[in-house]
């Protein structure tokens, strides 16, 4: 009793509070948690969405994301002085201010990265003999006038270009560091590039030598030979013939200078997007302005502004286009977490609702037969809810809100409102559907329902038709095309005619057990299986509950498990082993004695070491298959090699077909080798000896066994045969298997005989594959929905049981009267207990797994476990997969908490007094 | 003459001549009788009809042929097998009876918990087999009280005694103030001798207390009637006793009616007016006077009378039947003053 004096009229809700702190509290906390996963739930989505995006524009090459916009310089039939105001630095600074203001939204530019010029779109050829010319190739030169060099580069040697003058041809220009170095040029070298009208060459003085500020960003790095000269491959020929390119940065009123050039000079304005500000929810905004931009009204604006043949190019919308189908790849299998957790979390309100109804069913009576009107009941019962739910639900959208920023709030709101709509409207609702009619006194309350009501039959019947007929239209629709959210909502489903139909046939079963046990020594036995066959503790809901969330768990443990498997299995498709040896340029030979060395690694047990040799042309053959692409050959040691082939599961063949002919190393294009090749391969050769031309020798190869994979490529094409057969052998990559592989140790050793051969590790490649924020983020969603669907489901075995625990405690104590030892009412309630426990753990197994069944088909956890991987071969789709783990553990769980929370109860009894329960006149 | 209705229905439809000729009701002779019927005569027997007191004229409960009916499972249990009570205002009776004989089915009814399936119910002028929803809960509101047996099932175990007797008040609505209410609520504590348990919640009260203070609770809204089953029950005499001085208090002071159930033989003889259900059925009652014999001593005077229900219809007393061996039939003779019953001598 409260110190200060009680009022004759009590104030309702404040009494009922005060009257049940305990129930209050955890109510409220049941609310709070309940709104802040709910609220939290669309904000995570939101934030990984947003966070994959940016992350996607920041982290892609800055050659994809800019917007290139380029235009021709103005036209020759103009005069030349006009022509050459139209390329000064300020004008196209102008042209820029221009263009950035009519980027449509939510496109913005980011002015540091950004720059704008004059260049020759085609390259120049140096014509000073001092430069280097590798096989006698003078060196290319990309001529161009960048904005803004000042501030993204700093001097090493000498100063910035600044002078320039068009009439005479000459120009001031910077080089990078790296050019400098390998085209040997120094401050007050002269390029001279040939000029158009004249034979008097254009010379470009070199004035200083800089090193570019953050070399990564879209500056440098949207045309990375502005820094780093390529040594690059002569075209046509035979192939072997190098040179050099690299570029001039001209002083920034150079640009009037390419003009005379022979190099076609363009202006350019080379916008770099920002990300930062973009949300999940601008892609179609996005999309639509790149669309615009690229050819639509937004391209017509452009060319207002830099004039008629402006054009833009962008990467920009492949990415967007990219990040769209990942996300709609990803979007469906989070959705069916969401749906999972949130009937859960629903069920699980409701029951709430029905528990405080239940127990205060007599408070509620009394009131009713006082003269409480319905909606006088409804009305307080309101009040009583709502002070409890509705501020525990704002502050968990208030703590969702805090703990993820930059989402939007309107979901968050809608989803905390509906969980706060839930929680205040369940309990008046069940309470006034039970007491709509006052009830008559002096009832029994221990006479179990044998039988449900007709209006409840066919209530279960018509809700368990409309979900059998909207499984069966999934069913025949497919789940492929996952556009609605019926396909999300399946386990939902599912769990719901699996609830129905169980709830309905179960104590059948117990019953016709119940009878032999009748005949048994012990009471126990048959007291349980006759009170758990009639009992109503079996709600549909508690077991809806239990079912939808061992299904979530299933399908969320199943799709992790699944991830996981794919991400190992295409991280060994990449390396091929648990570690791989190759060179960094194609056809390096290995060093000698590397393969020795690699073998003394520590962790290495095995090693092969095989040759490659790309685009061999293959001969028509059967001609079945049309394309002549080149595919890699690759010689084997067929010993070793098979055994990696075995372990890793890819493509093995008895070592014996590749037995070797004896003809190593002779010239013989007659000689017929056996050969192992991919599907595609096979088909073009077909099962002839067909004549092979390649560096490694020239012979006839028959194929003897048809792989969908091999070990050394991760390339859908490949053909195989023994290396000892090769005219000319040279092992170019080795691969190395041991599961507890040391890497350092690897590269050391590697490193040690040859700098220019790297070392790739499968746990690498793997670590490597989770790098997206939208995975990543959406990993962590179905962990939390396990997790939260375990929560959930305690609670629905708790306050299953809490709801019929005073007519257990009731039955416990007026057995013990006769005689029922302590040892013997924890069996009781044990036994009693397991029945339902089993059926929810068995039911929620099978659903969980049809669940699987049902929707493997549309899922292809691929896009979830390995968004940034081209196809690998033998990896197309990864199916969704029952994982035997998930389907156990669960259901395993909910049997054990039911079996301990029984024995609770039963200790929990055994210690009170049992007074209360045996009162007389209580119809309990 | 009254004319029963089973014999009026048969009138009104012709059906038999000869039910109609041994009737010698109104509606009976005008089927014998050939001639069409005018409708002014019709008018005028309906009028008269109509102004003839009806049955439980002037009485605050009537029940006429009261029939319910429970169905569970498919099976059929007639818990009021058309019983027939009258009960006057201002009056303090009690209800006596076997278990399952049909009485807690009755006390519902009257409470306006339940609704009978055949018959005629009114209370306080209100037909409770009429009512909607609505009425329902005026009449429960406004007309009836009630206590029950459970001493813990009449109070919400987290008011104080004071604030279960203003709930019902709450409950109603109304504009009276709080103030008033917890005026009432002391009167009504104090009126029956609880006024201590004013701050109490039930569970610091005596058993007898919480039955006192669930009296007062029950006459909150200063009904017509007070129903109580079993209030005593779970009480020993003592406190048995002081409960029933509180329910004679309320009769007195308040003019309340007051009907109890009761097992009590000690509340039983208290009252002035025992009524014994069986079967569904008022079987008899017991009377009380108080008589003052020729030296002036008072005495306590008690009469058994069996009921004689609408149709004729008396039930004998078991005890009696069985002493004479009565079964199945017994013959009757009509004497001046009284009817002589005798056990049937056919085989004899």
């Amino acid at each position: 009793m409260s110190a200060e004096p009680v009022r004759a009229v009590a104030p309702w809700v404040r009494t009922r509070l005060r009257t049940a702190p305990g129930a209050a509290w955890a109510f409220s906390l049941l609310v709070l948690v309940t709104a802040f996963l709910a609220a939290a739930l669309p904000r995570a989505v939101d934030v990984y969405e947003t966070e994959g995006l940016r992350h996607d524009l920041a982290t892609a090459p800055p050659r994809l994301t800019v917007l290139d916009i380029t235009s021709p310089p103005p036209p020759p039939d103009l005069a030349r002085e006009s022509r050459e105001a139209g390329m000064r630095p300020d004008q196209l600074a102008k042209d820029r201010a221009e263009l950035e203001k009519l980027l449509p939204a939510p496109l913005r530019v980011d002015p540091e990265e950004s720059v704008h010029g004059v260049r020759t779109v085609q390259r120049v050829i140096g014509l000073d003999p001092w430069l280097p010319q590798p096989y006698k190739l003078p060196p290319e030169f990309t001529l161009t006038a960048p904005s803004g060099l000042a501030e993204h580069a700093t001097v090493r040697e000498g100063r910035l270009p600044t002078k320039a003058d068009p009439a005479e041809g000459t120009s001031e220009a910077a080089v990078t560091v790296e050019t400098a170095k390998s085209l040997r040029l120094k401050v007050g070298s002269v390029v001279h590039v040939p000029a158009r009208f004249s034979s008097t060459p254009l010379a470009v003085t070199v004035t200083g030598i800089v090193e570019p500020v953050r070399s990564q960003g879209g500056y440098w790095s949207a045309e990375p030979l502005l820094r780093t000269p390529v040594y690059a491959l002569k075209p046509g020929g035979d192939g072997t013939r190098f040179y050099w390119q690299a570029a001039l940065l001209l002083a920034p009123a150079g640009g009037p200078v390419l003009l005379s050039g022979t190099g076609d000079p363009e202006l350019y304005w080379r916008l770099a997007p920002a990300s930062g500000h973009l949300t999940a929810q601008d892609e179609p905004r996005l999309s639509a302005a790149i669309a615009s931009l690229s050819g639509g009204p937004g391209l017509v604006k452009v060319r207002e502004a830099v004039g008629r043949s402006g054009a833009v190019a962008t990467g920009l919308d492949e990415l967007v286009g990219a990040y769209r189908s990942l996300r709609a790849a990803v979007a469906p299998v989070v959705a069916v977490a969401t749906f999972g957790i949130g009937a859960v979390a629903a069920v699980v309100l409701a029951m709430t609702g029905g528990l405080f109804a239940g127990r205060r069913a007599a408070e509620l009576a009394l009131l009713r037969s006082r003269g409480g009107s319905v909606a006088g009941i409804g009305v307080r019962l309101l009040g009583e809810t709502g002070v409890l739910a509705l501020p525990a639900a704002g502050l968990g959208l208030l703590l969702a809100t805090l703990a993820l920023p930059g989402a939007r709030f309107l979901p968050a709101l809608l989803a905390a409102g509906a969980v706060a709509l839930l929680a205040v409207a369940v309990l008046p609702l069940r309470a006034l559907f039970l007491h709509r009619g006052p009830l008559t006194h002096g009832g029994r309350e221990d006479l179990a329902d044998a039988r449900p009501s007709k209006g409840r039959t066919v209530a279960e019947l018509t809700l368990l038709v409309l979900a059998v007929g909207a499984v069966v239209a999934l069913r025949r629709r497919g789940t492929a095309d996952a556009g609605d959210y019926l396909v999300s909502a399946a386990p939902v489903l599912v769990a719901l005619i699996a609830a129905l139909v169980l709830v309905r046939l179960y104590p059948l079963p117990l019953r016709w057990a119940a009878r032999p046990a009748r005949r048994l020594r012990g009471a126990v036995g048959y007291l349980s299986l006759a009170r758990a066959g009639r009992s109503s503790a079996t709600g549909t809901l508690p077991l809806l509950a239990l079912l939808v969330a061992l299904t979530t768990a299933a399908f969320g443990g199943s799709v992790l498990a699944g991830v996981a498997d794919a991400r190992d299995r295409a991280a060994l498709r990449e390396t091929g082993a648990d570690a791989r040896v190759a060179g960094n340029a194609e056809a390096m030979p290995l060093p000698a004695g590397l393969a020795r060395a690699v073998r003394g690694a520590a962790g290495v047990r095995d090693v092969t070491t095989f040759q490659v040799e790309y685009g061999i042309p293959l001969p028509v053959g059967t001609g079945r298959a049309a394309e002549t692409r080149g595919v890699p050959l690759i010689g084997v040691e067929p010993e070793s090699y098979e055994r990696i082939a075995r372990r890793t599961g890819f493509g093995p063949f008895a070592a014996s077909l590749l037995k070797s002919t004896g003809t190593g190393g002779r010239i013989d294009p007659e000689r017929v080798l056996p050969a192992v090749a991919s599907p595609g391969v096979a088909a073009r050769l077909g099962t002839e000896p067909q004549e092979i031309a390649a560096a490694a020798g020239t012979f006839k190869v028959r194929i003897v066994a048809v792989r969908t994979a091999t070990p050394a490529l991760s390339g859908a094409d490949f053909l195989l045969v023994n290396g000892a057969d090769l005219t000319n052998r040279a092992d170019t990559a080795l691969l190395a298997s041991g599961p507890s592989l040391d890497g350092g140790a690897l590269r050391k050793a590697v490193a040690a005989k040859s700098p220019d051969f790297s070392v790739a590790l499968r746990t690498e490649r793997r670590a490597a594959y989770v790098d997206s924020p939208m995975q990543s983020g959406a990993e962590s969603i179905y962990l939390a929905a396990i997790g939260a669907g375990a929560g959930y489901a305690v609670l629905a075995v708790l306050l299953s049981l809490l709801q019929t625990s005073p007519e257990r405690a009731t039955l416990l104590a007026r057995l013990r009267t006769m005689g029922l030892t302590r040892r013997q009412g924890r069996r009781l309630l044990g036994l009693e207990a397991l029945p339902q426990a089993l059926l929810a753990a068995v039911g929620g197994t099978l659903v969980g797994w049809a669940t699987i069944l049902l929707l493997a088909p549309g899922v292809d956890l691929g896009r979830l476990a390995l968004s940034a991987t081209p196809g690998l071969a033998g990896l197309d789709g990864v199916p969704l997969r029952a994982d035997p783990w998930s389907l156990g553990l669960p259901a395993a769980g909910v049997v054990v908490l039911a079996g301990a929370a029984a024995a609770v109860q039963a200790w929990w009894s055994g210690r009170r007094g049992s007074i209360k329960e045996l009162r007389a006149g209580d119809a309990r | 003459m009254t004319t029963t209705d089973t014999s009026q229905t048969s009138g009104a439809f012709g059906a038999n001549e000869a039910t109609g000729a041994t009737g010698a009701g109104a509606g009976a002779t005008s089927t014998s009788r050939s001639a069409p019927t005018s409708l002014s005569e019709l008018e005028r027997r309906a009028a008269a009809r109509r102004d003839r007191p009806s049955y439980g004229h002037g009485a605050l409960i009537a029940c006429d042929r009261l029939v319910r009916i429970f169905t569970t499972d498919g099976v059929e249990v007639q818990a009021l097998q058309g019983l027939d009570l009258l009960v006057e205002e201002g009056e303090l009776m009690a209800l006596v009876g076997a278990s399952g004989s049909g009485k807690s089915t009755l006390m519902n009814i009257l409470a306006g918990l339940d609704v009978p399936t055949a018959g005629a119910a009114k209370v306080a002028g209100r037909d409770l087999l009429a009512m909607d929803a609505k009425a329902r809960l005026r009449y429960r509101r406004d007309v009836v009280g009630f206590v029950w047996q459970q001493t813990a099932r009449n109070l919400l175990p987290y008011l104080t005694g004071a604030q279960n007797v203003s709930l019902p008040m709450q409950l109603r609505g109304g504009r009276s103030s709080r103030a008033k209410k917890a005026a009432r609520a002391e009167e009504l504590l104090t009126m029956l001798g609880v006024a201590d348990c004013r701050d109490r919640r039930p569970h610091q009260m005596s058993g007898g207390q919480q039955q006192r203070v669930a009296i007062a609770v029950a006459l909150a809204n200063n009904p017509s009637v007070l129903l109580a089953d079993e209030p005593t029950g779970e009480l020993d005499s003592a406190t048995g006793e002081q409960v029933f001085a509180a329910f004679r208090r309320a009769n007195e002071e308040l003019g309340t009616t007051i009907v109890i159930v009761t097992h009590d033989q000690a509340v039983a003889s208290e009252v002035r007016r025992t009524v014994a259900i069986r079967d569904g059925r008022t079987s008899s009652e017991v009377l009380r006077r108080t008589e003052v014999d020729e030296e002036g001593q008072e005495s306590l005077v008690a009469r058994e009378y069996a009921m004689l229900d609408r149709a004729g219809r008396l039930q004998l007393p078991a005890e009696y039947t069985e002493a004479l061996g009565m079964e199945h039939r017994v013959m009757l003779e009509l004497e001046r003053d009284h009817i002589g019953v005798w056990p049937d001598d056919e085989e004899r």
